[in-house]
Order: C-alpha cells, then structure tokens, then sequence
C-alpha cells in the first residue's frame, strides 16, 4: 500500500477540532497545520509495510486465554449521589445543571 | 530520608523506627526537596493519620504488611478517594481552588496500603501522561536531581525524581510508551513496566487502554520487585488483567544468570540519534553481563524503525476516545457559555494543555473515516508484526537488551515547539509497549562532561517473564556501583534520628 501524504490545512484542522470538540484560535490551528503534517507524513512510514494476513495485535492476557469477563453485575460499594456531584460544577436538588440544549 | 523500602521495613519492624517518625521525615524532606517540583499535592494529613494507625497495630501485635512503614508517591494519574487526583491538568482543576477529588477507592492505593505503605502524596507528571520531559503540565515542569537545568524525563518525571532524590523508597508510576523506564534511566532508578494485563488498569486515569500499564519506581531491583508483587494480580475491575503465575521475585533477584541468552537488537540500537556515551555505557553493560556469565547474541528486529509511527497511532487514537469523555459537565472545572455545544467545547478547550490537544487531533485524523484504514487499521495490523518480531527473537535469547533512551536527559525546554523529536526519544521503549511485553531499565553510567547525567539499560522478557529482568538487573546492579550514586539535589545520606 502507498499513498501519498496530503498536508493537512487549516480547514482540515478546523474540521478535526470540530469533530473532538475544541475550539482553536485561529494562530493555534495554522501552528496545529504545520506540526500534524510534519507528524502525520512521519506516521505514514507504515503504509509501506504489507500486512497483508496480518490480524490486528491482541494482548499476552487474551492470546493466552487468561482473560474472562466476570459476571456482568455491580461490584463494590455503591458511591453515594452527594459525593458523586461533589465533582460536578453546577448540581441542584440531586441533579447536573447545564445550559439549555433544547429549544423550547 | 535515603533508605531502601526494605531497609524502612527492617527498622520499622525491629522497633527502632515508627511509621510516624519515617513519614514526618519523609513531609519535611519533601519540603527541602521543593526546588524539584515533583509533587503536586502533599497528603499531609492522611499520611501522619495512616502512620499513626500503623504504629498503634504494631503496639497491639499485629502485622501491616510487606511494606510496613514505607512512604509512598503515586503518580498523579492514579486514583486516590478523598485526595486531589488531577493527572497534572486543569480538566480535573489542576492548579484550581478546586482540583477534582476521586468518590472512590483506587486499585493501587488499595493495593499499597494494604500492604502496609503509606502514601504521602501525588506526583507530577506530563499532562495525562503524555510527554517525555515533564513540561507538559500547567504549573512548574519537574526538574532533575542531577542537574536542575535537565528535564527528569517523563511521563513519570515527578516520580523518578522523587525515588531518585531519596525522598521516598518507591513512586507507583505507569508507562504507555516509556513512562515508567526513560524517566527512571534519565533519573539514575530502577523503573520497572510489567507484562500488559499484570497489573490492574483500573484505578489509573485512562490515556490509550490498550498500553497503559502500572508498574514501580525504585531505587533498587529488588525494592521495584517488592513493590510489584504488592500491584499484580487480577481486578473486577480490568478484565485484560488476569492471574497469571507470579514467581517469587525476590526469590528471582538471588537466581545465577549463567547461561542466560541477551539478545541484542544491534541494528535497531545503532543510528545517528544514539548519544556516544550511551552507546559506550550500554557495551560495557553488556560487558559486565558476559563476565557474569550470560551470553550475548545479535538478534533481529526488522519492524523496530517503525515501532515509534505505530505507537504514536495507536496511543493518539486511543487518546482522543478516552479523552472524550471530559466535558466539563459531571466533574472538573466548566467554561461559563450560554449553550451546552459551545460550554463543553470552551472547557475542553481550556482544560486541556496544548500537547493533548495535538494529540486528540491526531488520534481524531487517524480515526476518522478518511485515515481509519490507512492509519488506524494498519497500525493495530503492524503492531502485530513488530510483537511478532520479539517473539521470533525470543526463540534464541531470554530477554533482549537496548539502552532504555538514545540520550541523557535533555535540557529544560529542548523540544519546545519540535513535538517529533521528542517523539523520536521513546524509540527503544515503544517496542516494548506495543508487544505488551515486561521490561526494567536499570542505571548503566553517566556521562562523563558536567552535568554528570545517568543512563539506562533496558532489558525485555516475554510475557510474564518478569522474574528473568529482575534476575538479570539485580546481578546488574550487584556488579556496578552506578545505584549507589546520588544525585546533588537530593537527601544524600541523611540519617534518620531515634524514633520519639
């Protein structure tokens, strides 16, 4: 497999930072444009390689077997509702408050 | 204060210590030892309270346990209930009025104290362990004992300078790439990153799943050993950590080594980024071996080159989908906006530091459709082939060794605005990582210019093997004098007085 490694813009940057929900000011995403081509043009030293048969890798824990999954119940102590929202910025009667993402 | 875990342990269990006399030591050298800025948060409280319920058990007879007394550093990405856990970034309110507090119990807190030890607080480290030299973090980068000006490498550098510094015996570290060992061999200790599925994952904040692994930092081979055999074994909590067989390894520090088959990767090793001195000091490593009685044979790794390409897909995309799951919303600081699309985006914007941002973006380029197959796919398809490369090698040898880093520690703010060169330092640990094998890195030398800035040696074993690197690195270290260094910015020799 050979492909050509394309630049990656600002555009593209745009369209990344949209996708994993951040928001970059318009110097950081030309600096971002520059470093992801360098780096993605470095990444695409795999595609020569014929992996052609080839599985994707497994851990020494599943090729060996070991690994099972537990039965699918709680385990624990269950935290209490208070110390859970003690993390959350904004919280009333019980519950996480955020902005309005409904139109009314 | 500068003794071995198992020297504390000894003197705590003869009377001639308490837990309380070791841990106020330990505070005040933490204190002195500021100027590295290795810790982000001193447990002050818990620790003088736990050390007191250990001293009162063993009025009463009873036994706290193999790590009886030993002051311990978790690094900042480990889960510690009721403690700030922030993993060095303000998504969980480092730096805040508010740093994010865990509602629940960490494996490898759990783990330790149970054991006997005492944490007395959190570690600095890159970023959500992403980085190489500790300057990814939104307070002061951790500086190295060896020479302030010098980077303690990283992720792990809060605490490979810690261990180094001799302010505490043993850090609990994790490794994704190298975390664990390039710290400990840019710091001059013992970093130990055991098989994947070893020890539990769960209790350590997610980076990429399928890498992440815990393991210890220690001064010595066997103090790293002890402390392993506290971490392993399976969880209810991780089901890609099992109960494999775990040899006794402190028994296995006392094994003979003769006839024990080192391979070595000549071809992978040599390259115009390896420093000369570190070459040097890893033949004559390999010298003291062969004296020892080993053998060393040249072994092939013919996927080695693109172990850093591969690695850095995989853990970039396996970043971006851990990572998505801070939003501001259920825990850690929030942007103020007027609605919920532009709120998470401002507080992941601003929670995260400008290297997990790059790579979120990376790991969201070589996942997107466009790039899945062609990045993503391939890479989990070459990482076969590069586990498959050590598999081969271990048809002839028993473990392989490379030097842990092509370099000393670099200084403070080298790789400012080159985010591939530093990269390009993790070349001999990816390997490693990908094939989710064992691996130790043991102190090798210095270089010989001021600075005087230590090396690592690496050795790796096949899965499960933990016993053999221990048994190589405790011969290691028997036969060198490179351990019993210590670094000038750090608790050198300090004695600790009578108990009260």
């Amino acid at each position: 497999m050979s492909r050509a490694v394309p630049g990656i813009d600002d555009e593209e940057i745009d369209a990344l930072a949209r996708l994993a929900r951040l928001a970059l000011d318009p110097l950081e995403t030309a600096t971002l444009a520059g470093e992801l081509t360098e780096i993605v043009g470095y990444l695409a030293a795999i595609a020569r390689v014929d992996v052609t048969g080839v599985a994707p890798w497994s851990p020494p824990s599943v090729v060996g077997g070991a690994s099972s999954l537990r039965d699918d119940a709680v385990i624990g102590e269950t935290i209490p509702r208070d110390e859970i929202l003690a993390g959350a910025a904004a919280t009333a009667d019980g519950l996480v408050i955020v902005p309005r993402f409904v139109e009314s | 204060m500068d003794v071995g875990a198992r020297a504390i342990v000894e003197q705590f269990e003869r009377g001639e210590l308490t837990a309380t006399a070791i841990v106020r030591d330990t505070l005040d050298a933490i204190a002195r030892t500021a100027e590295l800025a290795a810790w982000v948060h001193v447990a002050e409280a818990n620790a003088l309270r736990r050390a007191a319920a250990i001293d009162a058990l063993r009025a009463r007879g009873g036994s706290p346990g193999p790590l009886a007394a030993v002051p311990i550093g978790l690094k900042d990405n480990f889960i510690t209930r009721g403690i700030p856990t922030t993993a060095g970034s303000r998504i969980l309110g480092a730096l805040t009025e508010s740093p994010w507090v865990p509602p629940f119990e960490g494996e490898h807190d759990r783990r330790t104290r149970d054991a006997g030890a005492v944490l007395v607080g959190k570690l600095s480290l890159d970023e959500l362990a992403m980085g190489s030299s500790n300057e990814n973090v939104p307070g002061r980068p951790v500086r190295n004992p060896w020479s302030l000006d010098h980077s303690p490498g990283g992720s792990s550098g809060g605490a490979a300078a810690a261990v180094a510094a001799g302010v505490v015996p043993l850090a609990v570290a994790s490794d994704t790439g190298g975390s664990i060992r390039q710290p400990a061999a840019m710091c001059g200790v013992v970093g130990l990153k055991p098989t994947y599925g070893r020890v539990p994952r769960a209790g350590m904040i997610a980076f990429a799943s399928s890498l992440d692994q815990a393991g210890p930092i220690a001064r010595s081979v066997r103090d790293a050993a002890l402390l392993l055999s506290t971490l392993a074994g399976p969880s209810d909590g991780d089901a890609t950590c099992v109960a494999a067989a775990m040899p006794n390894l402190l028994a296995a520090a006392d094994r003979p080594i003769q006839g024990l088959r080192i391979g070595v990767p000549r071809r992978a090793i040599d390259g115009p980024g390896l420093h000369p001195e570190v070459a040097a000091a890893f033949d004559a490593a390999l010298a003291v071996l062969r004296a020892h009685g080993a053998i060393t044979i040249d072994i092939e790794l013919p996927h080695a080159e693109l172990g850093v390409a591969t690695y850095y897909v995989i853990a970039s995309a396996e970043a971006a989908s851990n990572l998505a799951r801070y939003d501001g919303i259920r825990y850690g600081p929030r942007a103020v906006a007027d609605d919920l699309e532009t709120t998470i985006e401002r507080s992941r914007t601003e929670g995260f530091g400008a290297e997990v941002r790059r790579r979120i973006l990376l790991g969201t380029f070589v996942l997107r459709n466009a790039g899945y197959d062609a990045y993503f796919g391939q890479a989990s398809r070459v990482r076969s082939l590069v586990a498959a490369d050590h598999h081969a090698a271990f048809a002839s040898c028993d473990v392989l060794a490379t030097p842990t880093a092509p370099t000393p520690a670099m200084p403070l703010g080298r790789h400012r605005g080159d985010p591939l060169a530093a990269y390009l330092g993790d070349v001999f640990t990816v390997g490693a990582s990908l094939a989710g094998l064992p691996a130790i890195s043991v102190p090798c030398g210095f270089t010989t210019a001021a600075p005087r800035l230590p090396f690592g040696l690496q050795l790796i074993a096949p899965p499960w093997r933990e016993d053999v690197l221990v048994a190589i690195a405790a011969h290691y270290e028997a036969a060198t004098p490179w351990h019993e260094q210590r670094p000038p910015h750090g608790e050198t020799s300090r004695a600790v007085g009578p108990s009260p």
